[in-house]
């Protein structure tokens, strides 16, 4: 297979906005494309939209607004997970000799949809996300003796470390008595558990290794990938206190970059719920089984962003669709150095942990320099 | 779907491959594991509570249902406890959502 570089990345700012996808695509493309007067548009072979919108031919709106004509255009939607299933194909698409050049745009409306799961008969009338946050709360908890005040850094600590991301929804920063004095959405989770949907855009250019010097002089390269799909259906979950999708997907991700969990020196994890980081950190092996929450506590206690250092999907918002790519293009800023008041003490393996649907299916990437 | 329509009329009926001897959960019209048509049944009412939490002091779980599927319900009666019995007491859609209410039993 040949290599496969992250050659440059754009934004959007995350916000509430009423704004078309179409124009949240063509704007995290502009802001990728604009900047960088070295990439040749016609050289772009593919272009992918991740997305849960119902909007139609977004792949070839998106081209046709930012002057591209791509052999290769389609729509890849995976709920929360879309994002880097996308960059998943686009990786395919140049290490397969396929492409050369692949644009990867993801973007969402705050109305949009795609968090509840239609088909899932199994989920009843308890179709929103907070009914398996919660009931992924209460088992943690449960399995490890944690309480809502342990897991209260988790928004504690990502709402503080989005303040530095001049992108994220967030504006302000959170206290313990803040935390606790959020609505209570239902036993086991507050308001600032979760994160928020919102509108966003981002974009990524993944390039072959010949290709992504002409385009820049620090590529990142994408050296581990790991998916894995367990389920559609939550109530099939085996355990509601892990993430096994997560688990696997990471095994894999970092068996093929040739490292361990130990080697990653930043990560982006899928804090849709407080509980998820703590969840994740253990699946991935980034923690100890029941230590996610006292790791995060000594991130916050230290000022270590070494965990969702753009303040997650709590701090950031979730804009499902752009989600993974976003979290990418934060890894993608630390391991260039760029990050601003965010930036990791000079890291060099990076990952990236999607899901989607309560874990019923993950992605793991891992990123190097 | 089969299951669709009796649950209008508050039956609760799965999907079963007698082949394999699984019930197909979320229902199928064919099992996910020989690929054969499946027969309806009328399901299983009572389980056991895997999970629970609670909004606005309504408490629902996850019920495992005689040992070969799970679903989110309402517990409409009784304390929820891990472990403990419950049965499914009505179902149907309400709100145009599907709805299991569920009574604990011990």
């Amino acid at each position: 297979m040949r290599k496969v570089a992250i050659a440059s990345f754009g934004m959007t700012k995350f916000s509430k906005d009423d704004t078309p996808v179409e124009s949240i695509l063509a704007e995290s493309a502009r802001n990728l494309l604009y900047p960088c007067r070295n990439i040749d548009r016609t050289t772009i072979d593919s272009v992918l939209v991740s997305t849960n919108s119902n909007s139609k031919y977004l792949s070839q709106i998106l081209s046709e607004t930012v002057g591209i004509a791509p052999k290769t255009a389609h729509t890849v939607e995976s709920m929360c997970n879309s994002g880097t299933n996308a960059i998943v194909s686009a990786y395919s698409y140049i290490a397969a000799g396929m492409a050369d050049i692949v644009l990867v745009s993801g973007a969402e409306r705050s109305d949009g949809p795609g968090q509840v799961l239609e088909w899932d008969d199994s989920r009843g009338e308890f179709r929103h996300p907070i009914y398996w946050g919660s009931i992924f709360t209460r088992s943690y908890k449960r399995k490890h003796s944690v309480t809502d005040e342990d897991l209260a850094i988790i928004p504690i600590k990502n709402h503080k470390q989005a303040a530095e991301n001049p992108n994220s929804l967030s504006t302000r920063t959170y206290s313990l008595k803040d935390i606790r004095a959020s609505e209570r959405l239902t036993d086991d989770l507050r308001l600032l558990d979760c994160s928020r949907p919102c509108t966003g855009g981002a974009s990524i250019l993944l390039a072959s290794e010949q290709k992504s010097k002409q385009i820049t002089d620090a590529p990142i390269w994408i050296t581990g990938i790991g998916q894995k799909s367990t389920f559609a259906g939550f109530a099939k979950t085996p355990t509601f206190d892990s993430l096994e999708s997560a688990g696997i997907a990471a095994r894999d991700a970092l068996l093929m970059s040739g490292h361990d969990a130990n080697n990653v020196d930043v990560a982006e994890v899928h804090d849709a719920f407080s509980v998820c980081e703590p969840m994740a950190l253990e699946s991935l092996g980034l923690a100890e089984q029941g230590c996610g929450t006292a790791l995060a506590l000594d991130l916050f206690e230290t000022g270590n962003f070494k965990i969702n250092p753009r303040g997650g999907l709590i701090g950031s918002g979730h804009p499902l669709g752009a989600t993974g790519i976003a979290q990418t293009v934060e890894i993608v800023q630390q391991l260039q150095g760029v990050a601003g008041k965010r930036q990791v003490d000079n890291p060099h393996v990076g990952l990236v942990h999607n899901m989607a649907a309560a874990a019923t299916s993950s992605t793991v990437l891992v990123l190097e320099r | 779907m089969r299951f669709n329509s009796d649950l209008k009329k508050g039956k609760f009926t799965v999907s079963a491959c007698h082949k394999c001897q699984i019930i197909i959960w979320p229902p199928s019209d064919f099992c996910s594991m020989c690929l054969g048509d499946t027969v309806w049944e009328a399901a299983p009412l009572e389980g056991v509570i895997l999970e629970f939490s609670s909004k606005d002091g309504q408490y629902f779980c996850v019920a495992e249902m005689a040992g070969l599927f799970r679903i989110i319900g309402r517990i409409t009666s009784g304390t929820a406890q891990i472990g403990k019995k419950v049965r499914i007491e009505a179902c149907g859609i309400r709100d145009g959502l599907n709805f299991f209410d569920m009574h604990v039993l011990d």
